[in-house]
């Protein structure tokens, strides 16, 4: 029960972009079309999950009976930087399926801020082992609803009739605030 | 002295990465092509896109997969056909400069009207609602095609028909692709002949809907056998031709680039006037030689015969 609030606090309520403003830039940049949001979304929850697993076990192993807390923010940088590169050169070996399917998107996230947040934030709550797993695979899935939702909007507005200082780049920021809005509608889902 | 630990735990967990990687990039090492990196220099460098791969270094390694086979970078033009063949040992792609082409000469007055566009006045729109012409594959004239095109070579005339200018068009197939009747097609910029009709319809539906529609009624593959006619509609997938082979069209929508530009073969009445009577000239001529031809055969054949 608890991991199931959990997820769907993860995924709806504390949505990482539309309530926590995280990985704002690959909402906004590959949203164009629905296909590589769907690309860059599994990308992200593939990514998520394994770093924030890695950086679980490295603050709880390493840097916590070291009392080398505060840390945390660089290590983290270095482990998920060189995990994300590991994990290319990895799939590109063994699973260049995959790694053509994944593409561009995979170096891309190496600086996506949504997953260097996800893996701070399990260790801030204190989440055990579990919980943590559960926490950042649902917290990429509500990335990539987010991400879904808005550039099937975005694909749709292209071809509306705007007028010319809304169109574009301005338009979108306008749909991103309306979708946050309607994501705080979930704030009142789970009680307390 | 507690300084130390954290530089410790930092520089080995960074030591310890770095070696990591190093050692993983050995094992897990994948031998590339060494042309890929070759040929991602002579690129266009651009990473557009256009050529369908996801970046130049994408499109080399498409390249040297499929030996050459694949379609060429449309940035780059022939210049670049021809080092990435030299670089891959194979036979220059027919690589040409491209041009857009709007494939319709029904302007308002040539093309029966469906209805009239209230509202938003855009292709994309129009489209929707089966467009404002009685044939739905003709240019709709609302200039989707126009606001893509980088360099404003599309302009949409006073006969509501969209014609892109070949001088200004750098062929990047934009409006191709913004097109929602792909009534626009890219044709090599030397091809001198064109039909000017988008048309699938069977000839009944086209001759009701449009004066100047292509009916595949196959006059012209006849005459040249570089016009072909696929779908119900005339292609013309040659360079060039004789100009006279033009006027076996009963529709009048093949137009020969040496002769009339398509905007004054599409919009200018002087132009058309011009055609008509060059037209006229080329039938009666044709009439007598027919009418020449005819006698001398006859007491051939009456000759041969026992």
């Amino acid at each position: 029960m608890e991991l199931l609030l959990l997820a769907i606090n993860a995924m709806l309520i504390g949505n990482l972009i539309l309530s926590k403003f995280l990985g704002i830039c690959p909402f906004l940049g590959v949203s164009r079309r629905l296909s590589t949001a769907l690309g860059m979304s599994m990308a992200v929850l593939f990514v998520m999950v394994l770093a924030s697993t890695v950086t679980w076990t490295l603050f709880y192993s390493l840097l916590k009976p070291l009392h080398l807390e505060y840390l945390r923010t660089i290590l983290f940088i270095l482990v998920i930087a060189s995990l994300v590169q590991l994990v290319e050169m990895v799939m590109q070996k063994l699973s260049p399926a995959l790694y053509e399917a994944l593409g561009i998107y995979l170096p891309l996230i190496t600086t996506n801020c949504a997953i260097l947040g996800v893996a701070i934030d399990s260790i801030e709550k204190g989440y055990g082992f579990l919980p943590m797993i559960v926490y950042s695979f649902f917290g990429a899935c509500g990335f990539a609803l987010a991400l879904l939702l808005f550039a099937g909007i975005r694909e749709r507005l292209e071809t509306a009739d705007m007028p010319r200082s809304f169109q574009g780049a301005a338009s979108s920021l306008i749909v991103a605030g309306i979708l946050s809005l309607a994501f705080m509608g979930f704030s009142g889902l789970v009680p307390g | 002295m507690s300084i130390l630990i954290p530089i410790l735990v930092l520089t080995g967990v960074g030591v310890v990465a770095g070696v990591a990687l190093a050692y993983f990039s050995r094992v897990f090492y994948v031998p590339e092509d060494p042309r890929v990196d070759r040929l991602e220099e002579i690129l266009p460098g651009a990473n557009c896109g256009a050529c369908g791969f996801a970046g130049c270094r994408d499109y080399a390694k498409g390249l040297v997969a499929k030996n050459g086979d694949v379609p060429p970078c449309p940035v780059g033009g022939k210049a670049t056909a021809e080092k990435v063949a030299a670089i891959l040992g194979v036979a220059v792609a027919d690589v040409e400069d491209q041009v857009a082409l709007v494939r319709c000469a029904g302007t308002r007055e040539r093309a029966a009207a469906r209805g009239t566009m209230v509202g938003v006045r855009d292709c994309a729109g129009a489209a929707l609602l089966g467009g404002p012409k009685a044939c739905r594959w003709g240019c709709m004239g609302f200039g989707d095609c126009g606001t893509v095109c980088p360099t404003k070579a599309i302009t949409v005339y006073a006969g509501g028909l969209a014609v892109v200018d070949p001088d200004l068009c750098i062929g990047c197939g934009l409006c191709v692709a913004k097109c929602p009747v792909d009534c626009i097609e890219m044709v090599p910029k030397s091809r001198r002949v064109h039909v000017l009709c988008n048309s699938r319809d069977p000839a009944l539906v086209t001759r009701a809907a449009c004066k100047v529609g292509c009916i595949a009624c196959n006059l012209c593959t006849k005459k040249d056998p570089a016009f072909v006619v696929a779908s119900n509609v005339a292609t013309f997938q040659g360079q060039t031709c004789d100009p006279e082979v033009c006027f076996a069209c009963p529709n009048d929508v093949i137009v020969h680039t040496d002769r009339y530009g398509v905007l004054a073969f599409v919009e200018s009445a002087e132009a058309r006037a011009d055609y008509e009577a060059e037209k006229a000239e080329f039938k009666e001529k044709e009439k007598a030689a027919r009418a020449a031809a005819r006698p001398a055969r006859e007491p051939k054949n009456a000759g041969e015969q026992p």
